[in-house]
């Protein structure tokens, strides 16, 4: 049986995420885990004491000082990711999912959803976490790594969730572009939804091969050409064909080129107002 | 050995984590460390009885660079006292450019360490031993003070006292300026004001004028000169592991997050290899700085390096101003990192905690300072606390026994841990004045740990046989599977064959 990995936190995506969950896992007859992560503020940084001094068993008085911050944290923070998970559960049953389980973990939400998506199929998590809710277009951080490191597909979810009737595929032939092309293909995900296949930028004569390539893959696609610079004609596509999922290839690049001339995945994240499927 | 702990996984999430996660904290915190580094790497520097730019260089540098290879982000590595009262020895007959070689001597040593995971050895260092050398620690720094405190002016002790009072009480005012960087602008305004008459940092000796220069060490390159620095080298690295594995537990602890040790020791390694280059003394962690560092919210690399960093500055562009800044001073801020070192609760533990360990931590603590030495009083303390574990651990096994055939034979039932230390007390649990035919002992309820085990029972059964009786063995290759095991000589080594040939 397939198994989604569902990522919520305290943002307000936490409805999107799990209506996408239902809907995935409606499709691919998937259980559902839901997973919570209680991230501890370092208590080191919450102090204000630059005063440099050690006095009598400075050790001690310290360690006894950072364990009581936090555990009034922690308590607080588990009580909430509680209710979190209540809500999400409940949520997902009334989606008609039944097989739920849910995880509650201490930790870094990258390296837990790393390690607890081992035995998923997909990592569904929102578009922004919580600690980014007021910058509006800024991505959340956490995402971009998870995407990075998962070794899964990674399905981000809009702030508002619709079911999607047609899907496109950001195509540039390159091998995570192919990855996710051999996905849309062959998963029951994607089966009876009108499905295009759009690749952006100059003509070029590879680009008719790959082309090809793609309606060999999925002889019912709409394989289509735009022009323009992928990151401002595919969200414009989007818009104008009512595509309800976006699904690409992501970070192509090092982190480090990303820092000079920015990401497309991230740029598509930000334009694209609907959940998108990225593979690595 | 899976490939990921041969070499630091390096991936940009680690980097991020161990170096920007908390820049604000720990840019502030570095300045806090650096400004406490200052008399600190001075009063070691006069500990070892060189130069106080020996000790600051190599504050730089061990800093800098710990911060890079280091396996504990946050943790505070500079040139400590433990190191500094070894080497003194060194410096007097041979001179400094020796304590340079054997600075990078150390650093070798500390590295093949580190490749071998010495590091595992500190599970065998008992809290008792940890708590002994943290008070021995704080003892030796304290008493490197006393030079500065005996045959002075009298104005000399009030300063200490002016000193002490700020570092204590100004906290209660505020918290957003170091104490003890307050009491050395107090005291050497008053001191140059006043035209007071104490020693000042310009009297101890040359201060840094410019940045650290890389030269070799200016030794003949011979087995005579191997022959002086080795003794010292090894003492070297053997404290600096020792200190710095200890204070990365402590860190450990204090910001509840792991470290890698076998990097730690290596990092350390290469730190002392490459300061002994740049005209510094051997280094290691420091337990009262790495508090400090946490206490002022400082928790990554990030912290260490802008310690190390900003420590270089200062004494680049204010040179002639530490010059000014008057012993009591640094007196004062050292007496601190002693108080704030010594474990106070230990003292009253004496009381309540079990006799044997407290023997074992005052026995570390009396050898240290006996012999300035701190891994001579950890040895001590290792040993002690191995005897003492030995002997409580030899009563976890008892014989009993019954007899059968109305009297002519016994049969012994051992059960528990037999192991070197209970040999004496196996022997004399079995009956060998009993008149009887024959004796059966069973073993399979039991434990043999090593060969003292094996060769008691080995006696046991010699001596019913030179009084006649029979005996049989029953369960040894279970008991001594665990001795096997260990050796992992199964077809090898066969106890009951061996045993049944008597």
């Amino acid at each position: 049986m397939r198994k989604l990995l569902v990522c919520i936190d305290a943002s307000n995506y936490a409805k999107s995420v799990t209506d996408c969950a239902v809907w995935a896992a409606d499709r691919l007859e998937a259980s559902v885990e839901v997973l919570h992560v209680i991230q501890r503020n370092d208590a080191v940084a919450a102090r204000h004491d630059l005063s440099g001094t050690v006095g009598l068993d400075a050790r001690s008085s310290l360690l006894e000082e950072l364990v009581a911050i936090d555990e009034a944290e922690a308590k607080l923070a588990r009580e909430r990711g509680r209710v979190m998970l209540a809500a999400a559960e409940e949520r997902l049953e009334a989606g008609g999912v039944s097989e739920i389980t849910t995880t509650h973990r201490h930790g870094g939400i990258v390296e837990t959803v790393i390690e607890r998506e081992e035995e998923a199929d997909v990592v569904v998590i929102g578009k922004r976490g919580a600690s980014s809710a007021f910058a509006k277009e800024h991505l959340g951080s956490k995402v971009e790594r998870v995407v990075r490191e998962s070794i899964r597909p990674v399905l981000v979810a809009s702030e508002h969730f619709k079911r999607p009737e047609r899907v496109m595929v950001a195509f540039d032939g390159g091998p995570s572009a192919r990855k996710a092309m051999e996905f849309v293909a062959a998963s029951p995900l994607f089966k009876d939804l009108e499905v295009h296949v759009v690749m952006a930028g100059a003509s070029s004569s590879t680009r008719q091969k790959h082309m090809d390539w793609a309606t060999g893959q999925l002889p019912a696609a709409i394989v289509e050409h735009v022009g323009g610079a992928p990151e401002e004609a595919l969200p414009a596509y989007v818009e104008a064909k009512g595509i309800g999922l976006l699904v690409m290839g992501a970070y192509g690049h090092s982190p480090l080129r990303r820092l000079i001339v920015g990401s497309i995945t991230t740029q598509m994240m930000q334009n694209c107002h609907v959940p998108i499927l990225l593979f690595r | 050995m899976r490939p990921a702990c041969i070499g630091p996984m390096i991936t940009s999430a680690s980097l991020r984590r161990d170096w920007l996660s908390n820049v604000r904290g720990d840019i502030l915190a570095g300045i806090v460390v650096a400004l406490a580094l200052i008399p600190e790497a001075i009063g070691f520097s006069i500990i070892a009885g060189v130069d106080p730019r020996v000790g600051l260089y190599a504050s730089f540098t061990i800093a800098v660079i710990t911060s890079i290879v280091g396996g504990r982000p946050g943790m505070i590595s500079a040139a400590t006292a433990a190191i500094a009262v070894l080497i003194k020895p060194l410096v007097v007959t041979h001179g400094v450019e020796y304590l340079f070689a054997a600075t990078v001597l150390m650093g070798v040593i500390q590295v093949i360490a580190g490749l071998i995971r010495v590091d595992l050895l500190m599970q065998f260092v008992s809290k008792s031993v940890i708590t002994g050398f943290v008070n021995a620690l704080a003892i030796l720094i304290f008493m490197a003070q006393l030079p500065e405190l005996t045959g002075v002016t009298n104005i000399t002790y009030v300063l200490v006292a002016v000193g002490l009072v700020i570092i204590y009480l100004f906290p209660y005012l505020t918290k957003a300026i170091p104490s003890p960087l307050v009491t050395i602008v107090v005291l050497t305004l008053l001191v140059y004001y006043q035209d007071l008459d104490v020693n000042r940092v310009g009297n101890m000796g040359k201060l840094p004028e410019s940045l650290p220069l890389f030269a070799l060490p200016t030794v003949p390159l011979t087995l005579a000169t191997l022959k002086i620095i080795l003794p010292f080298s090894i003492k070297m690295a053997a404290v600096g592991l020792l200190e710095s594995l200890l204070t990365a537990q402590i860190v450990d602890d204090l910001t509840d997050t792991p470290s890698n040790k076998k990097r730690e020791s290596m990092g350390q390694g290469i730190a002392n290899f490459v300061t002994g280059f740049f005209g510094g003394m051997g280094g290691c962690a420091m337990i009262g700085q790495s508090v400090i560092n946490v206490k002022s919210g400082g928790f990554t690399r990030l912290s260490t390096m802008v310690a190390g960093t900003f420590l270089i500055f200062l004494i680049v562009v204010l040179g002639p101003v530490v010059a000014a800044i008057p012993m009591p001073a640094l007196v004062a801020v050292m007496i601190m990192v002693s108080i704030g070192t010594f474990s106070w609760t230990s003292i009253t533990n004496l009381a309540s905690h079990p006799k044997h360990s407290s023997l074992v931590m005052l026995a570390t603590v009396s050898v240290v300072v006996y012999t300035h030495d701190l891994a001579q009083g950890v040895l001590v303390g290792v040993l002690l606390s191995g005897i003492s574990f030995a002997s409580k651990v030899r009563t976890l096994f008892q014989v009993t026994s019954e007899s059968y055939d109305d009297g002519a034979g016994r049969r012994y039932e051992v059960q528990g841990q037999v192991f070197f230390a209970s040999v004496e007390r196996f022997t004399t649990s079995f009956d060998f004045k009993e008149v009887i035919d024959s004796v059966i002992i069973d073993v399979s309820q039991s434990h043999f740990w090593d060969i003292s085990a094996v060769g008691a029972l080995d006696r046991v059964v010699v001596k019913f046989r030179r009084e006649g009786t029979e005996v049989e063995l029953v369960g040894v290759s279970q008991a001594s599977a665990t001795m096997i095991d260990r050796f992992g000589e199964h077809d090898k080594l066969k106890p009951g064959e061996q045993l049944a040939g008597h």
